[in-house]
């Protein structure tokens, strides 16, 4: 084979690589599919990058949500706390005004004991005033103005003012501190409705009250700076039942009520650079409702803007929440303020995406080199298991185009790579075959396996020159990363496997026939045991009955008698040379015959077994053709049995009274020897086989006895002495049975008979 | 009145053999060396048994026994048949054809005498 050969040489080798490299671009994938990886390795990169920056900014979104709500809770609680101390110091005079009289100067020194008013800021007063009927309202100015505890002018002044209509007037009779205070002192709280409507509600209830916001009248500015609440707590005359409204209305005795200014109240509670801003709405009795309705009275900003209305607008985290202020609900609206420490998301969001997108774009660039050295190796280790395989290599791709072949198809079909490279692959096959053969491969194409190709039929291949032989092909399909499938096939020139097959038909063929020659001759065999048995069983019987008529010789004649033991004598002889032939023959058969080979006068064997076989030659004509002096190499005793076996052979075929002709003649080295008798001759299909072990034990000539061995231990014999035996016959005319021996040259008689056999030089 | 027996067989030493015995037994013996003599002697003879060798060359006893039913004359003949290969069947096809009995090879004289002397006392 070419293929092998081509490892001898290095210049072969080299060129081998060359064609190789020629290949490396006939299978290359298109250049965009190198990039392919790449570009997927940079888009995920990318887009992790993406998310991930999408992550750092949740993150933090949800970071500063949670700091918000926490600040914004802090508002609300603080709110809660400082309208708590108000209702502290409300409580603390309701008890003041149950333990004694409480007079101007009493008031006045409890709430600057307390610190009452710098303890809670936007705490403008702290307030005391009593119910007082239309028709008392003179009376009582003139018992306030007596009262002598603290002298100030302003309480010299005192009038309930403005002016009532006929109703009970709760005019403010204490107000602590006085100072900047003094225009509320005598101020009848019932003459405007709203805080007429939460004093009555505090007088009923007993809880406290707040008003809804009102402009207070002590203060002077726009109506922002001057906005507030009053916050009543009902006092009642100890001694009553307070258990239900009439009861309670029965014991009033006038309210105390804190004064606070909404903008110190809410106000202080954020610094000048808030972290967080809110407003504050009074939404009234409410309890139902959306809890971001801020419909009702706009009662303060820390930034002085009221968006809650419009939350959808406000950027960075928002919140509402509900304050519950003397019965009244207060919705706050907390947003971030200017201060507010938002968490660095974006920063992050940005880092993220910048690094995520660099270390992609880094990332994209080994991937690429790796790929590209990756699809070189594999286009060259491709190329060499190619290289390597002794079949002839055809790689075609999805619609049956040649894309690769390797150095054995350029031996197996003629056709240099670059020629059929991008041709159908079909130009591989006869043109009777193509068609058929190209629907197959749609059909392989469909469901692609590793097999053998066409099992069961015989391939055809055809070379550039037209000529054709036969193949065996392997198909498997290569599928490529690139997502296309080429198809490999493995092409062997089956010209020699076909030649293999016929020889080992051949031989099969050979072994049948021995084998079948074996079984003829084992069946003969069983012929030859059959027959022979038989053959013994006749002359015992004769010579058990002889002997059986010689025990009882009464009456029996001499000559009678004598008959019985010649032919009792014969038999036994008869039984005593077929046991002998026996053993001849298979001593002959086991090879374990010694003859003693030596130079002898042809003519004198011949008379020592005429002589032998005299009486039964007495009813043939006996010619006798032997040259006196002819000698040949033989065994004396193997000789004679020869000779013994064809002559008594041919006095047993020959009618009596026909010719028996013994000859011998001299032709170059040896001398052949011939018996031929006149008796019915062999049958032409007979005669091959005569000198085979059994044959004519299986088939004896009619009227004939014997075992049928006699003709096989002549050739055994013969063969021995280095000669060959013969066969002639006319049907009906006689035999003739011959043999050759060598023969001894008279020249070398005598140095062959002075030197014995086995001595050399 | 001494009876006479047909001996038909091809071997000479059997031949011998049964003829000094039956002699001995005081019968009267004829030979036939093969079937086509047995044929002949029995157109014109008829002996009061023909002890027949099956296994002959050419006509052999199986062809005696064929010719003599064809002729209608084993209706008068008594036979008794000897081979030496008493195959399974042998002696129900030679019943079959009429004859007395039949002795298979080897067998002793005096057995033989036995039969013979069975089938003429019937």
């Amino acid at each position: 084979m070419r293929w092998r050969s081509a490892w001898d040489s290095t210049s072969t080798v080299h060129e081998m690589a060359k064609n190789l490299r020629g290949w490396g671009d006939v299978s290359a994938p298109p250049r965009w599919r190198r990039w392919r990886v790449p570009a997927l390795v940079l888009a995920g990169g990318l887009t992790l990058s993406v998310a991930g920056a999408g992550y750092a900014e949740r993150q933090g979104r949800q970071r500063d949500a949670q700091a918000f709500e926490s600040l914004a809770d802090g508002i609300d609680q603080q709110i809660r706390e400082r309208l708590g101390r108000s209702a502290e110091v409300l409580f603390g005079l309701r008890g003041l005004f149950a333990a004694e009289p409480v007079n101007r100067a009493h008031f006045a020194a409890y709430v600057a004991s307390e610190g009452i008013i710098d303890r809670l800021p936007g705490l403008q007063a702290v307030d005391f005033a009593p119910p007082v009927n239309p028709g008392h309202v003179a009376a009582y100015e003139t018992a306030v103005r007596r009262d002598t505890s603290l002298s100030a002018p302003a309480y010299a002044r005192f009038q309930v003012h403005p002016p009532a209509g006929g109703q009970v007037t709760y005019p403010i009779q204490y107000v602590a501190p006085l100072a900047g205070n003094e225009a509320a002192l005598g101020f009848d709280l019932g003459s405007e409705p709203m805080r007429r409507a939460a004093l009555e509600e505090a007088r009923d209830t007993g809880d406290t009250v707040a008003t809804a916001p009102i402009e207070l009248v002590q203060l002077a500015g726009t109506p922002t700076q001057r906005r507030g609440v009053l916050v009543f707590l009902a006092l009642y005359d100890p001694t009553q039942q307070l258990n239900t409204g009439p009861e309670r209305r029965r014991a009033f005795a006038g309210v105390v009520l804190t004064v606070l200014r909404t903008q110190d109240l809410l106000g202080a509670l954020t610094g000048a650079r808030p972290v967080v801003n809110f407003e504050v709405y009074d939404i009234g009795r409410t309890i139902d409702g959306p809890a971001t309705e801020v419909a009702g009275a706009e009662l303060f900003s820390s930034d002085g803007r009221f968006l809650a209305a419009h939350p959808e607008r406000v950027r960075g985290p928002h919140q509402f929440g509900d304050v519950d202020a003397g019965g009244r609900r207060w919705r706050l609206f907390a947003r971030v303020g200017p201060a507010f420490a938002s968490s660095p998301s974006r920063t992050w969001r940005l880092i993220v995406l910048l690094v995520g997108s660099s270390v992609s774009a880094l990332a994209t660039w080994p991937v690429l080199l790796v790929g590209n050295a990756r699809h070189r190796r594999r286009a060259e280790m491709l190329g060499s298991f190619l290289a390597l395989t002794p079949d002839a290599v055809v790689i075609t791709d999805e619609d049956g185009l040649i894309r690769r072949t390797n150095y054995r198809f350029e031996e197996l079909f003629g056709y240099p790579a670059h020629e059929v490279a991008g041709a159908p692959v079909e130009i591989l096959l006869p043109e009777s075959l193509r068609a058929v053969h190209a629907t197959h491969r749609d059909r392989y194409r469909q469901a692609p396996v590793v097999r053998a190709m066409g099992q069961g039929l015989e391939l055809v291949g055809r070379r550039r020159d037209g000529s054709e032989f036969p193949v065996d092909v392997a198909l498997a399909p290569l599928r490529l990363e690139e997502g296309t499938t080429l198809l490999a096939a493995a092409i062997r020139d089956a010209t020699p496997a076909k030649a293999a097959e016929a020889a080992l038909e051949a031989a099969l063929e050979q072994q049948r026939v021995a084998a079948e020659r074996l079984r003829e001759t084992d069946r003969l065999k069983d012929e030859f045991l059959h027959t022979t048995a038989h053959e013994l069983r006749t002359p015992l019987a004769a010579l058990s009955g002889f002997l059986e008529l010689l025990q009882d010789p009464a009456g029996m004649e001499e000559a009678t008698r004598q008959e019985l033991l010649s032919r009792a004598a014969a038999n036994t002889g008869h039984m005593v040379e077929m046991v002998e032939q026996l053993l001849d023959l298979s001593l002959l058969q086991a090879g374990k015959v010694d003859l003693e080979l030596r130079p002898l006068l042809l003519s004198e064997e011949v008379a020592a077994q005429l002589q032998r076989l005299a009486p039964r030659f007495r009813y043939h004509r006996l010619t006798y053709e032997v040259p006196n002096g002819l000698m040949v190499t033989a065994d004396r005793a193997a000789l004679g049995k020869v000779l013994h076996h064809l002559l008594s052979n041919a006095t047993r075929f020959a009618p009596p009274g026909t010719q028996v002709t013994i000859a011998g003649a001299a032709a170059g080295h040896e001398v052949t020897v011939s018996v031929s008798d006149a008796g019915p001759g062999i049958p032409p299909a007979d005669l091959p086989y005569i000198f085979d072990r059994f044959y004519q034990a299986a088939y004896p000539p009619p009227g004939t006895r014997g075992t049928g061995t006699g003709l096989a231990i002549v050739a055994g014999y013969v063969a021995l002495m280095n000669g060959r035996v013969g066969a002639s016959s006319e049907p009906g005319q006689g035999a003739t049975i011959s043999f050759t021996l060598p023969r001894v040259r008279p020249a070398t008689a005598t140095e062959g008979s002075a030197a014995p056999r086995g001595t050399n030089r | 009145m001494s009876q006479t027996i047909l001996v038909v067989d091809d071997e000479p030493d059997l031949r011998l053999m049964l003829r000094v015995k039956l002699k001995q037994q005081g019968f009267e013996v004829t030979e036939a060396v093969d079937g086509a003599e047995a044929l002949e002697i029995l157109t014109h003879t008829t002996p009061d048994l023909v002890l027949l060798d099956l296994r002959m060359p050419d006509i052999d006893g199986w062809s005696v026994l064929e010719t003599l039913r064809e002729r209608g004359r084993l209706d008068d003949l008594k036979v008794v048949t000897i081979s030496a290969h008493a195959g399974a069947g042998t002696v129900e096809r030679t019943s079959a054809l009429g004859v007395q009995a039949h002795v298979s090879k080897p067998f002793l004289l005096k057995a033989l005498i036995d039969v013979i002397h069975d089938v003429l006392a019937c």
